[in-house]
């Protein structure tokens, strides 16, 4: 076992059971859901500021506790299953290391700001991506627009403690071929992708706790 | 016999020990983490982790802490800073003896 490994490991852990993806999902679904809602709700239903605004309301609610509502989950879930590890973004930062009796000094790669990392790489650059792609307009620049979202989500996550494995990318990817047909304004389409991407992260979320559950049964947490 | 290698006579046993070495090596870089979580990560039984948990307790190299996370009891282990310090000691005169020092 090298530090880098234990560090990686411990950081890996937080997001083993999907909890994290699926609470980000959660608010990118309600936000781009109500952002939609409000371009294909024609004619516009009596309540339907009240329902978007709601949506509005329980996606930044969601992103702004972000933290205190993984942990509350996490507090029921996943620490009587597999036990609790300080959450990554929490660790300090251990500075100049050896790995393992190597000569060669290096900080460990990125595990002290997994977390963060996901929170503003995937979810900071989805957002940004769902924002300006659809400006460029035309039904036909949807498909490219997810296949680049699905290729970049790839891309940069591909070696963290939370990679976005390819075959879980490919539905989010064709997912753009749905919109080909659709007209819509920018705040529709840019609701639009804001939606598949909450949704992606939503089901992929459900997947992975679903697997977790399964392998990990609940058991009365061990003591000294 | 160089000075480095002597050196290696003075390792310190309570880290040497390969079970105390792996705790010590999650917590140097997890921060602080529970009994299930390193059981189940260094593979050891309750018992032998207990054990283990008890000697690097009486050496002050990690505090146990018994709390609660909601409703949950847990047993978090943290490593202390003379406990940060005695691996980075092991591991520095590892180093020193295998390729010459510093």
């Amino acid at each position: 076992m090298t530090n880098e490994s234990a560090a990686r490991r411990a950081a890996a852990y937080w997001f083993s059971d999907g909890l994290p993806d699926m609470i980000a999902g959660v608010a990118f679904l309600a936000v781009g859901g109500a952002r939609w809602w409000e371009e294909v709700d024609y004619p516009p239903w009596p309540l339907s500021g009240l329902v978007t605004g709601a949506a509005l309301a329980v996606g930044a609610l969601v992103l702004w506790k972000y933290r205190a509502i993984l942990e509350f989950l996490k507090e029921r879930l996943t620490y009587p299953r597999t036990g609790y590890v300080r959450a990554p973004s929490l660790t300090p930062d251990p500075g100049p290391t050896v790995l393992g009796l190597s000569p060669r000094t290096e900080t460990p790669p990125g595990a002290a700001n997994a977390s963060r990392y996901f929170v503003l790489f995937t979810g900071g650059w989805g957002l940004g991506a769902c924002v300006f792609l659809p400006l460029l307009g035309a039904g036909w620049v949807w498909p490219i627009v997810t296949f680049l979202l699905a290729g970049l989500l790839f891309f940069l996550t591909r070696h963290t403690e939370h990679p976005c494995d390819w075959p879980g990318l490919v539905p989010l990817a064709a997912s753009g071929f749905a919109f080909v047909h659709r007209e819509m304004t920018p705040n529709g389409r840019a609701g639009a992708l804001t939606a598949v991407m909450g949704t992606y992260l939503l089901v992929r979320g459900l997947w992975t706790l679903a697997l977790y559950l399964r392998r990990h049964p609940r058991r009365e947490a061990a003591r000294v | 016999m160089t000075e480095p290698i002597r050196e290696l006579a003075k390792l310190d046993r309570v880290v040497h020990e390969p079970a105390r070495l792996m705790i010590l090596t999650v917590l140097e870089q997890a921060g602080e983490a529970d009994f299930l979580y390193l059981q189940k990560e260094c593979g050891f039984t309750q018992g032998n982790l207990s054990s283990h948990l008890g000697k690097l307790e009486e050496a002050e190299y990690i505090s146990i802490e018994k709390t609660y996370k909601g409703k949950v009891p847990l047993t978090v282990c943290s490593i202390t800073v003379k406990g940060r310090q005695a691996y980075h000691d092991y591991r520095r005169t590892l180093r020193a003896a295998f390729f010459g020092g510093e």
